[in-house]
């Protein structure tokens, strides 16, 4: 054989080799998808991350993951990526404006036609009516939405430790609350001789992972107007349907916390300070109660003891009000919300989307996304998923960014999660204690108030509201019939009744209003 | 020659002439192609997507397939209800700004520029400038050491001395005086830059000849300093007047709170919470519209004042 013979051969054997792998890649599903970073302290996945050969090898799919940076900043992106119309295949969305105006704009594919191509996951997650109705216009499902599993974990702390310092017994009622914040607040509970401790703080948050915001004040002051029987938004009366801010109640439990902030019991700092801020208050041993997450807590809890030897934290009931009421805030049943975009859907990309989701749903794709790398990030002792804390969390994370495409809420993850710590002499059962918060809240379910769209000067409206209950809070304007008058007749100058309409129009058509 | 034939002719000499002297100063045209291409492409190009602002905007359509609202979002945003509000805090922490903001730079330009000691001029400089640099959620950071009520270096002056804590960040009476001090704190030194180079540029002739006439340092500050600065002020307080409306998102955006909304929500916050949150991209680019276009009106009447009354414009 000649010389360009052989080299033709060889070439020609090297081809029939490679045509597998070539033909491989040729099959693969670019599928691009864009989450909520879920550990923002850790950078992306790696490239070299074993997922992404899996996804390759096992299901055709070539991954190209985006991290969303939390927050705002998170929204805007997809919204700026939506007004490109460049949006990822498949992503997460928590801005419910912006589900709504891309459902509207057409940008989503119905998912309809995904959910029998993953049993498994559609059973155990998607399988809920009431709750696709929440996601779903002229019929057709806009979203994947996810159950909760964050969903009514925020309670009131106390320091036990300081409670029996001072010979005091856990408050009950509102009344109880403001006279141990008082005590917390004056009489030096910590000891060094110094007034730098105040009863109670919380911030104005309006966070809407796991808990619903009312308007006005946020989520931590909800538990105030819980007391007074008007928590939430809206008061899902269907006699005299209206927003709660209508309620003389809801008068009532504004002047108790003019109370709190005249009586100095509450961090005078409340009103700018975010929730950042508040951890850190916290931890330094600065309030004797303070509105906080079980995961905030857990986050913050070797720092505390650290700062703060022997103290001991207690978890409190919602105090109750003059009647008798008592609610930790407002809660939906719904959590994440994955959606797919109407040009991935067009490029024959559903199929690759299910694919993925599925395998993320259970088995090995569960265990990768949830909680990394096996015998690495986590043990498996008594299957139960356990972290190996010995690697930081900013390693770590990096391989679990996607976790919320696999997480369930499953008691064994929920163990995984929220484990047993042992600090400062404390112990602390983290899933315990989320059970309990749940339990403890009365929360009340309002998942309805997902159904009411956003209002054409929304931003006008949350500012009108909040701003003056604020002012209200902070003695910037006096509580009375006149001023409480103008504030509620104000609501005109905003069109808050034809928001009101379109609330009560939106909660009746989808069966939340009877 | 026919006249046509000429012209012609002309013309190509005169295109020739033009290709020659950009061959010959090539290098001259090849540092500006960049700055050229800035405004092309981030300046000029952007100009068609603003036709959104009289559209209602459909991605999926596309900026020319979106359909034709008219001037739907200008009146919304007029009609807002907190409209006369916004533009009222605006212009007053914007002029503010430049009102308060200019005098300490040339100032401290002039100090700077009469030190003899040249080592303490350029350290004093230097420090001067650095808060520049800062953004402005560190800069909150050490408003918040300085001024917070419960923990603040101010307040605890005032309680030592038994006076009442002042809530500085929360007040309607405190907070544009904060916003507009910390700007000029951060900007002063920075602002100085502009106006030290343009006294650098002075004729020392003119100093000494002044010295030599028995002018006191004050007298050459006066009359030979001050008017020398007159082109840089004049430049300066044009192109601040052309953006009038923009009164610091950065800044306000992380200074302000809901106490405080009534004399803090400028155009731009509410525009970030109207038109970017709520995803309302039309009516987002209307306010910018209508900003660029005050803000073009202004310019133009400012600069034929600045003509007729000092002598010196923009353009």
């Amino acid at each position: 054989m000649k010389i360009g013979s052989r080299v033709l051969c060889s070439l020609l054997l090297c081809g029939s080799l490679a045509a597998p792998g070539a033909l491989a890649q040729a099959n693969l599903t670019e599928l691009s998808v864009a989450l909520y970073a879920a550990n923002p302290e850790a950078p992306a996945p790696p490239a070299n991350w074993e997922v992404y050969r899996l996804l390759r090898e096992k299901l055709g799919i070539n991954l190209r993951f985006t991290m969303l940076p939390t927050g705002a900043d998170g929204d805007n992106r997809l919204g700026a990526l939506a007004a490109a119309n460049d949006l990822p295949d498949l992503f997460e969305v928590r801005s419910l404006a912006l589900f709504d105006r891309l459902v509207q704009q057409g940008q989503l594919a119905p998912v309809n036609s995904l959910l029998p191509q993953m049993p498994k996951r559609t059973a155990e997650r998607y399988s809920d009516a009431r709750r696709n109705l929440l996601v779903t216009t002229n019929g057709q499902i806009y979203g994947l939405q996810e159950p909760v599993t964050l969903s009514r974990q925020y309670a009131i702390w106390v320091r036990k430790d300081w409670l029996d310092k001072l010979g005091l017994k856990a408050p009950t009622t509102l009344e109880e609350f403001f006279e141990v914040a008082k005590a917390f607040t004056e009489r030096d509970p910590d000891g060094n001789g110094r007034n730098d401790t105040y009863g109670f703080a919380g911030v104005i948050d309006f966070d809407t992972a796991g808990i619903l915001p009312g308007l006005g004040l946020g989520n931590h002051f909800q538990w105030v107007y819980g007391a007074y029987g008007v928590a939430g938004t809206w008061n899902y009366n269907p006699r005299a349907f209206a927003a709660n801010l209508r309620d003389p109640n809801f008068r009532r439990a504004t002047e108790y916390i003019r109370r709190l902030v005249e009586a100095r019991v509450i961090d005078p700092d409340w009103a700018t300070m975010r929730r950042a801020d508040l951890r850190t208050r916290w931890q330094q041993g600065r309030y004797g109660m303070f509105f906080e997450s079980v995961g905030g807590l857990q986050a913050g809890l070797q720092n505390f003891h650290a700062n703060n030897p022997g103290a001991e934290l207690l978890m409190l009931p919602p105090p109750r009000g003059p009647e008798g009421k008592s609610t930790m805030g407002t809660y939906s049943s719904a959590g994440w919300l994955f959606a797919v975009s109407k040009r991935a859907m067009d490029a024959g990309k559903g199929p690759a989307i299910a694919r993925f989701l599925e395998w993320a749903h259970s088995g090995e794709g569960y265990f990768l996304l949830g909680w990394g790398r096996y015998n690495v990030d986590y043990t498996l002792p008594n299957n139960v998923p356990t972290i190996n804390t010995q690697i930081p969390i900013s390693v770590r994370g990096s391989y679990t960014q996607m976790r919320w495409l696999a997480f369930n809420g499953n008691p064994l993850e929920m163990r995984g999660r929220y484990p047993e710590i042992n600090v400062g002499g404390r112990r602390y059962v983290m899933h315990q204690l989320m059970a309990q918060a749940q339990r403890q809240g009365n929360w009340i379910d309002r998942t309805g108030d997902l159904v009411v769209k956003a209002a054409s000067n929304q931003a006008d409206i949350e500012r009108y509201v909040s701003e003056n209950l604020v002012q209200f809070a902070l003695g910037q304007r006096p509580i009375n019939d006149t001023t409480w008058g103008q504030f509620l007749s104000g609501l005109r100058n905003v069109r808050f009744e034809q928001y009101e309409e379109a609330a009560a129009k939106a909660l009746r058509e989808s069966g939340y209003l009877k | 020659m026919n006249p046509a034939i000429a012209k012609s002719l002309a013309g190509r000499d005169g295109l020739a002439t033009l290709l020659r002297r950009i061959w010959r100063y090539r290098l001259l045209y090849l540092m500006l192609l960049p700055g050229l291409l800035y405004f092309l492409i981030f300046r000029y190009w952007p100009l068609w997507n603003a036709q959104i602002a009289f559209k209602d905007f459909q991605p999926m359509l596309g900026v020319w397939g979106s359909p034709w609202v008219g001037l739907q979002h200008f009146q919304d945003f007029f009609s807002s209800y907190y409209f006369g509000q916004l533009l009222a805090n605006t212009l007053i922490i914007s002029v503010a700004k430049i009102a308060l903001g200019i005098p300490p730079a040339i100032l401290l330009a002039i100090a700077l520029h009469e030190t003899s000691r040249r080592f303490l001029s350029r350290i004093v400089q230097t420090m001067s400038y650095l808060p520049h640099f800062l953004s402005w959620v560190i800069v909150y950071g050490i408003l918040l050491a300085m001024l917070s009520p419960s923990e603040g270096l101010i307040n605890h002056g005032l309680r030592a001395l038994g006076l009442e804590p002042i809530p500085f960040l929360t007040s309607t009476a405190t907070f544009q005086p904060v916003v507009v001090l910390s700007e000029v704190w951060k900007e002063t030194g920075w602002s100085a830059i502009l106006f030290l180079a343009a006294l650098l540029s002075i004729n020392p002739a003119l100093y000494e000849a002044a010295a030599i006439d028995g002018a006191s340092r004050w007298q050459q500050v006066r009359h030979i300093s001050l008017p020398g600065l007159m082109d840089v002020l004049v430049l300066v307080v044009l192109l601040k007047i052309g953006s009038i409306l923009d009164a610091g998102f950065h800044q306000i955006f992380v200074l302000y709170s809901l106490p405080v909304y009534s004399v803090g929500d400028i155009i731009d916050t509410w525009v970030y919470r109207q038109g970017i949150q709520n995803f309302q991209f039309s009516l987002a680019t209307a306010v910018g519209l209508f900003k660029g276009l005050i803000g073009l009106v202004l310019i133009v009447v400012a600069n034929r004042l600045a003509r007729r009354f000092t002598g010196s414009s923009l353009y």
